[in-house]
């Protein structure tokens, strides 16, 4: 069923950090949602993770209102906040296990998926390790496991390769793209990173100023361009085709 | 009934127990006790009977440092360190977790409190020739202390919840948790913890006696400061994104 967002609004204040965006994510697809700092990405990716809620607009996630069903989105979405915050003094698969018995999952199922993720995510040899140890990159790695613990409908990944470095960045990115991961399940992420939008996303949402202002199906142009300048190609072009859409409509 | 608050419980417990701060608070709070059951002692020289009470006072006068210290940070500590967004974005209810949280924090002040009882053995150990004593009477009393120390606790949670920062919260709960302990006007004279014995019927406890008002007071308003802080979760919650 997928995301389903429609005039979604978010307003700090007088302030809107989302404005009326409107899409729609279908199971599959592995979206990243563009633009420069401040565009409402994180945001969109907290109301979606019912952290936030909405000022006005709907949205359903798997078929699940955001507002009135929230816990029932929430046990079908998996969200990797921004800089992917652990508790520093547990162990790794400490800190797995109790993500898992939080979202109630049954001892047997917890273990073998709490085997299988460590391994995915490359943890197994740190299992015993107090997260405070790891790197950035296994802090984060650490973080897309609880993520994906549950086999989650939806992925939502704020921001999974900032600060990090390029090994480190390049590591989390294959994560993402793998089958693993993304195989029949939406995946929505944030990301300031051309190479990743063109490893790990089938889509791309440009939003600017809290608006959604392209939605790019065709990503090969990002081999040759950087991100801003893929930015200001696609709001451009959304721009061009909004008059010719409008004038269609308006012909007999 | 739903294991989320026990699997919080359990968490936030170990973790606290891992801490060192935990145990200088363990510490404290029973060097504390101790002083003012020596201290208490003295005043209340030859009344033997009363031992129970001025036992069972002091205790009631240092849970509030236990209770104060071990609420303050459990929300503000989660929201500077990140991990209040992994946990509020987890299919929990803001009811389950202000009930683990309540029960993590609820389980230290009442080690705090059973590591600041040592001090009634040692003294029983030390005093020649021992006083005649009464085992039951203090159970009575260390029930009422047990029963306060929740209404403290939950206070604390609902400060904790309410306030931004940790020593906020720690304040207020301090504070309106000592000023419950000494509220003037108590007939059990002498007793810094007096007053709060006399509202509690603390010394009726700890005679024996069991007034199931009490009780039932501290049940309520600690149901009650649960509730608040439930609520307050649910509208910062919607606060903070306005």
């Amino acid at each position: 069923m997928g995301i389903d967002v429609q005039h979604l609004c978010k307003r700090f204040g007088r302030t809107a950090a989302v404005d009326d965006a409107t899409f729609r994510v279908e199971p599959g697809e592995r979206v990243a949602l563009v633009g420069r700092n401040g565009a409402g990405k994180t945001t969109l990716l907290r109301l979606l993770a019912t952290f936030l809620p909405a000022t006005s607009g709907r949205a359903t996630v798997s078929g699940f209102d955001l507002f009135s069903q929230s816990n029932a989105v929430r046990e079908i979405t998996g969200y990797l906040p921004e800089g992917s915050p652990v508790h520093p003094d547990m162990g790794v698969a400490e800190y797995l296990r109790f993500r898992g018995r939080l979202r109630r999952m049954p001892g047997p199922r917890l273990r073998r998926r709490l085997h299988d993720v460590l391994d995915f995510c490359e943890l197994a040899a740190l299992r015993t390790a107090p997260i405070r140890s790891l790197s950035a990159g296994q802090k984060r790695a650490v973080g897309l496991a609880d993520a994906i613990l549950h086999e989650p409908d939806v992925l939502l990944l704020d921001d999974p390769l900032a600060a990090l470095d390029p090994v480190q960045a390049r590591k989390i990115s294959a994560m993402v793209a793998s089958p693993e991961v993304s195989e029949g399940r939406v995946v929505l992420f944030s990301t300031h990173d051309a190479a990743f939008v063109r490893a790990a996303a089938t889509r791309a949402i440009c939003l600017e100023h809290g608006r959604v202002v392209a939605d790019a199906r065709d990503l090969a142009p990002l081999a040759e361009r950087d991100l801003p300048a893929m930015l200001d190609a696609w709001r451009g072009a959304a721009e061009a085709a909004a008059p010719a859409a409008a004038e269609g409509r308006a012909a007999p | 009934m739903s294991r989320v608050p026990l699997v919080l419980w359990r968490k936030e417990a170990s973790l606290a127990l891992r801490s060192r701060a935990t145990w200088v608070v363990f510490a404290a709070v029973a060097g504390l006790a101790g002083a003012l059951f020596a201290a208490a002692l003295r005043e209340a020289a030859g009344r033997v009977a009363a031992l129970p009470t001025v036992f069972c006072g002091q205790l009631a006068l240092v849970a509030p440092f236990a209770a104060a210290f071990f609420t303050m940070g459990l929300f503000a500590r989660e929201r500077a360190s990140g991990t209040l967004e992994a946990l509020l974005t987890a299919p929990v209810t803001d009811a389950e977790i202000v009930l683990g949280k309540f029960l993590s924090a609820y389980s230290l002040v009442l080690l705090s409190l059973a590591f600041s009882s040592l001090s009634l053995p040692v003294y029983l150990h030390r005093a020649a020739p021992p006083p005649p004593f009464a085992p039951g009477h203090v159970a009575w009393g260390l029930a009422a202390v047990a029963l306060a120390s929740a209404a403290w606790t939950a206070f604390g949670v609902l400060a904790a919840a309410a306030a931004r920062r940790e020593s906020a919260a720690g304040v207020a709960t301090l504070a309106a948790c000592l000023a419950a302990a000494l509220l003037p006007g108590g007939p059990a004279a002498g007793l810094p913890a007096g007053s709060f014995a006399a509202s509690l019927d603390l010394s009726a406890f700890s005679r024996g006696v069991a007034d199931t008002r009490p009780a039932v007071l501290l049940l309520t308003c600690t149901a009650f400061f649960l509730f608040c802080a439930t609520r307050v979760l649910e509208s910062r919650r919607w606060a903070s994104s306005r």
